[in-house]
């Protein structure tokens, strides 16, 4: 194990914990509005598939990225529909919305399976081009990967600095209260699923046009069902998230590390670690109080018509 | 007899609204298979002569419904108390595991003490899983949704370390050896239908007559119309969220070994391929009504079994068929005045 | 409400009169062929490599119609190669390693209809159950080469080859020791004890598909200090892409076409073309003389071919190779001769060709294998291979 490989880790851990976090990220905001989304992993393939197939006809990653993100946030706008007009139960619409995803992604990346696409540039941190190759390609990031953090200190800073931050939050507490105060939980809700959709599908983006390269039928593997594990393991807070995302994508890395310096270690085994550890945080915090969760997380706004 | 007479009026009236709905659903699919530049017709025909018109076809439209309908009463036991269990995945996976493990153990024994075997230890590895979550809640610790849902996965990775562990066959591959056949249900008419089908049936026989004719049911109602009410009734809420969430897990653990014995044979990594989730819409969408989840986990068997063919007639993607499935649920949901009877 | 059902049951019954006019009419195939792949038919890799082949059948005979399915799990192929039977199909092919069982039981039940399966290690050919697969172990033995000579040339001191793999299958762990043979004998004989001249390091991503695993796969055996990456997986684009970005070279295997996602850093690859040898196989079923065998396709009868070499091979590489590849043709270079040593037990295991022994003979004998059970998989590693379990 040389320095190198140690120091690979954390690169590794940072390339494939982008995509989670952004999800991560649109997850807390919807779920600070009280929605809880389950159809993240169809919306990851769609949003993974309209990306890669833009960059591949136009040539161009950042309006794949663009496209990516839009796809995202217009198939939340399906979900709204469903749960916030028609008042459907949440996480049976999440659940169809999940086929529905993996029904249209396929349709969508059909035509682009095993396309060769020029991913996102990466650009080397400042200062380090002395380095060798080898080293230089571990800090080469692309734009997604810089923006990550940032975003989500944007996110924390929308949610709990301003005025619309706190409205969604209103909402996702006490909707009846909300109405009350001259807020219209619907529209808060609609633009939460539509901002969080963006942010989600900014981190499909990453995964099939940034890191991979490539696309083909359910490539996100359970990858939205772990934002939604993340999302309570770091409490609904975005600046949490970072730490749950990069410890996730760490262990994962970490994992492999392990595995092909010769320690034996079962990576099913290894892979259950953000689950358990979810599950242990949620008995730790369930004793004290109600672990900050949204007071209306799951709840339909029936109003006042 | 006008009130017979009304509500026959009343179920008919529901049947052709569902058709209506199904109808729409359809209508929606079709646009989406015509922009794709296929005939919707020609997609449309061949599904429907294949799953209904054909004895083959309709045999496997059977064989998928079996365990959707399984595990959609594992979702309905617990949702009659109020309890979310959308665990069915998982706890259908750790039920195959179990009963796999007694089929590769006792290969010797008879058919007729094996399979109740693994159908007990199946139950018993769903339940054992749905009991973490059960607990969580009873104590008051952790809300059942989400213990269920993180539960999920593990059950799979829990899978698959075991096939690439301890379960290697001798062949090699990502599952292990093909059970003796003492451990695989029977099969009928010389199709793929096999007893798993029976064990279905029975279940929801069994949990239409114990919702409606007994003490069980008519607590586990009031449970679930008020708790509050109920407790101060005597009703143990604690044990019975427990028993309730263990009882829902067995079913899907039975899901999973009816899919491993009935179905495939063997134990393999993500074999389920979210039968579990489909179970749970189903079960959602047919407000845990018997004749309702009957219903739709056929529906959506039709759907599933029909796909298989539009890939072959009109070269679209199989994954493609989760839009009419997506659409026949978005339509319901869309809906939810028909299924007002019991709001949480 | 009589109103919504009148209107429900007109529209259900203008909808089946509409479906009933549109019988279709086609003229009579020669032959129907179904094929079943277990990834996308576009992947670049497997899928495609075997679509492309049984494609070329449909070139090569006149009137050759041809059903296909994607994306077919192996756990549930039996119902669409029934559908395909079910409109016509005399030919099945059951492109995928884990379709054998279900193909096989489909066999018996439908006497008519030729199946015929892509792997190796089976014996169970029947009238009309057959199966075939090419040498993926010589190829593998020219990509060692062909790595060792590389890292030869650049003046690398200990190299060291990444391996990015699926599963611990035993056709993967075949592959992964041809692979390190192949650059042992070029680069530095190897005794046990000594310093490994050659390493190869294996990792796993537990997915024949999932792209983000296999990013991350690539990545940790590049960090660990790759000089070279391979894989075994249905699609080589992310591996080969990402080996790519990180400017590390790359081997492709399964598809020839897996060259464009490394256009500077790739060195070579070898691929399945079996188009000819498949249209022998329909043109026997057409005319009736098909009977099933357990084929291996060598490298001289074309199936499997190498893909074109990289910028960055020099001639005396390419030749150096080609040399192998007549000698492997021949029969006078055979990857597997010993002395080989188990990395485990250290035991020599000198794998006797022609085949003898029991076919099951490998599993409890821990090195003795016969050559025609290669493709069922070796349980061990020799010796120079870290990591895979």
């Amino acid at each position: 194990m040389s320095l190198l490989s140690i120091v690979g880790v954390l690169s590794s851990a940072i390339f494939a914990g982008t995509s989670l976090l952004y999800t991560t990220l649109g997850e807390v905001i919807h779920q600070r509005s009280g929605i809880v989304d389950l159809g993240l992993e169809g919306l990851l393939l769609v949003s993974a598939s309209t990306g890669f197939a833009v960059t591949s006809v136009s040539g161009n990653p950042y309006l794949g990225v663009l496209a990516a993100m839009l796809a995202g946030g217009l198939f939340n706008m399906v979900f709204g529909y469903l749960v916030i007009n028609r008042k459907a139960n949440q996480l049976a619409s999440g659940l169809a919305m999940m086929f529905f995803g993996f029904g249209l992604s396929a349709l969508i990346g059909n035509a682009y399976v095993g396309a060769k696409i020029d991913g996102l540039p990466r650009i080397l941190l400042p200062g380090l081009s002395d380095l060798p190759i080898l080293w230089t390609s571990l800090f080469k990031f692309d734009i997604l990967i810089y923006l990550a953090i940032p975003v989500a200190f944007l996110v924390s800073w929308l949610l709990f600095r301003t005025r619309w931050g706190l409205g969604l939050r209103a909402v996702g507490e006490n909707m009846d209260a909300a109405f009350a105060s001259g807020r219209n939980p619907r529209l808060i809700r609609y633009q939460a699923l539509f901002f969080g959709g963006l942010l989600a599908g900014l981190g499909a983006a990453h995964l099939s046009i940034a890191y991979t390269m490539s696309w083909g039928e359910h490539m996100t593997a359970g990858r939205g069902f772990i934002a939604v594990a993340l999302v309570i393991f770091s409490r609904w807070q975005p600046l949490q998230a970072i730490v749950g995302a990069l410890l996730f994508s760490g262990a994962i890395a970490f994992q492999l590390l392990l595995q092909s310096s010769g320690v034996q270690v079962s990576g099913f085994l290894l892979n259950t670690i953000p689950y358990v550890l979810t599950i242990l945080v949620l008995i730790a915090w369930g004793g004290t109080r109600k672990h900050a969760a949204p007071a209306s997380l799951g709840r339909v706004y029936y109003g006042s018509e | 007899m006008p009130q017979r007479a009304d509500t026959r009026q009343k179920i008919l009236n529901v049947v052709v609204r569902y058709l209506l709905l199904i109808l729409l659903a359809l209508l929606l699919f079709g646009l989406i298979v015509m922009i794709s530049g296929k005939d919707p017709f020609q997609a449309y025909k061949d599904m429907f002569t294949f799953t209904l018109g054909t004895t083959y076809g309709f045999s496997e439209v059977i064989v998928t419904m079996i365990p959707i309908l399984i595990t959609a009463l594992a979702v309905a036991v617990p949702w009659r108390v109020g309890l979310i269990n959308i665990g069915g995945e998982g706890q259908l996976y750790i039920g195959a595991a179990f009963a796999t493990w007694a089929a590769l153990t006792f290969q010797n024994l008879p058919a007729w003490i094996l399979l109740p075997l693994m159908m007990l230890l199946g139950m018993l590895g769903g339940a054992l899983w749905a009991f973490i979550p059960g607990y969580l809640r009873a104590i008051g610790l952790v809300n059942e949704t989400i213990v269920t849902l993180l539960l999920n996965p593990v059950g799979n990775m829990i899978v698959g370390f075991l096939i690439f562990s301890f379960w290697r066959s001798p062949m090699d591959a990502a599952k292990t050896s093909i059970f003796v056949p003492a451990a695989l249900l029977p099969t009928f008419f010389g199709t793929r239908v096999h007893l798993g089908l029976v064990i279905g049936l029975v279940l929801l026989a069994l949990y239409w007559f114990v919702m409606k004719y007994t003490r069980w049911g008519l607590e586990m109602r009031a449970i679930g119309g008020n708790p509050q009410a109920a407790r101060r009734n005597g009703i143990p809420l604690k044990g019975y969220s427990i028993i309730i969430m263990c009882i829902g897990g067995a079913i899907a653990g039975l899901a999973g070994m009816v899919m491993v014995s009935g179905f495939f044979h063997f134990l393999s990594h993500n074999f389920s391929r979210n039968v579990g989730f489909m179970g749970f819409l189903i079960s959602w969408l047919a407000g845990a009504q018997p004749i309702g989840i009957l219903l739709m986990s056929f529906v959506v068997a039709i759907i599933l079994t029909g796909g298989t063919l539009l890939q072959l007639t009109i070269d679209l993607p199989y994954a493609v068929i989760n839009i009419l499935l997506a659409f026949t649920l978005f339509v319901v949901l869309a809906r939810p005045a028909f299924f007002e009877r019991k709001k949480a | 409400m009589k109103k919504v059902l009148f209107i429900s049951l007109a529209v259900v019954l203008a909808l089946s009169v509409s479906l009933i006019g549109c019988e279709g009419e086609g003229e009579p195939a020669v032959l129907t062929i179904g094929a079943i792949y277990v990834g996308s038919i576009d992947d670049a890799g497997y899928n495609q490599a075997l679509h492309d082949s049984i494609a070329e059948i449909g070139d090569n005979i006149e009137g050759v119609e041809i059903i296909e399915a994607e994306n077919v799990p192996e756990n549930a192929c039996t119902a669409p190669m029934q559908l395909m039977i079910d409109q016509g199909a005399d030919l099945i092919f059951a492109t995928s390693f884990g379709y054998h069982d279900a193909a096989l039981a489909l066999s018996v039940d439908n006497p008519d209809v030729v199946f015929e399966w892509c792997g190796g290690g089976s014996d169970n050919a029947t009238a009309n159950f057959g199966t075939f697969f090419g040498e993926p172990p010589n190829g593998w033995y020219m990509m060692g080469m062909a790595a060792g000579l590389m890292m030869i040339e650049d003046e690398v001191t200990d190299p060291m080859f990444g391996f990015v793999a699926a599963f611990p299958i035993g056709w993967t762990r075949t592959f992964i020791n041809a692979f390190t043979l192949g650059a042992q004998s070029v680069y530095a004989p190897v005794v046990p004890n000594a310093t490994a001249a050659v390493e190869v390091v294996v990792a796993y991503t537990y997915s024949w598909s999932d792209l983000a695993q296999q990013a991350i796969t690539t990545n940790a055996l590049i960090d660990q200090g790759a000089d070279v990456i391979t894989m075994h997986v249905d699609a080589p684009t992310t591996v080969i892409g990402t080996a790519e970005t990180r400017g590390v070279y790359s081997i492709g295997y399964q598809s020839v076409e897996a060259k464009k996602f490394a256009p500077l850093k790739w060195i070579g690859g070898i691929g399945f073309t079996f188009g000819d040898l498949l249209t022998g196989v329909a043109q026997d079923v057409i005319s009736g003389n098909y009977t099933g065998a357990n084929k291996y396709w060598g490298w001289d009868e074309g199936a499997m071919e190498l893909a074109e070499w990289g910028p960055d091979v020099t001639e005396a590489i390419k030749t150096e190779v080609l040399d192998a590849k007549d000698d492997l043709e021949a029969g006078t270079l055979y990857p597997f001769t010993g002395p080989i040593y188990d990395r485990d037990t250290g035991l020599i295991a000198a794998i006797p060709k022609p085949p003898v022994g029991d076919p099951w003979l490998w599993l409890t004998a821990n090195v003795t294998i016969p050559e025609w059970m290669l493709g069922w998989g070796d349980n061990f590693y020799v010796w120079g291979v870290t990591g895979g379990f």
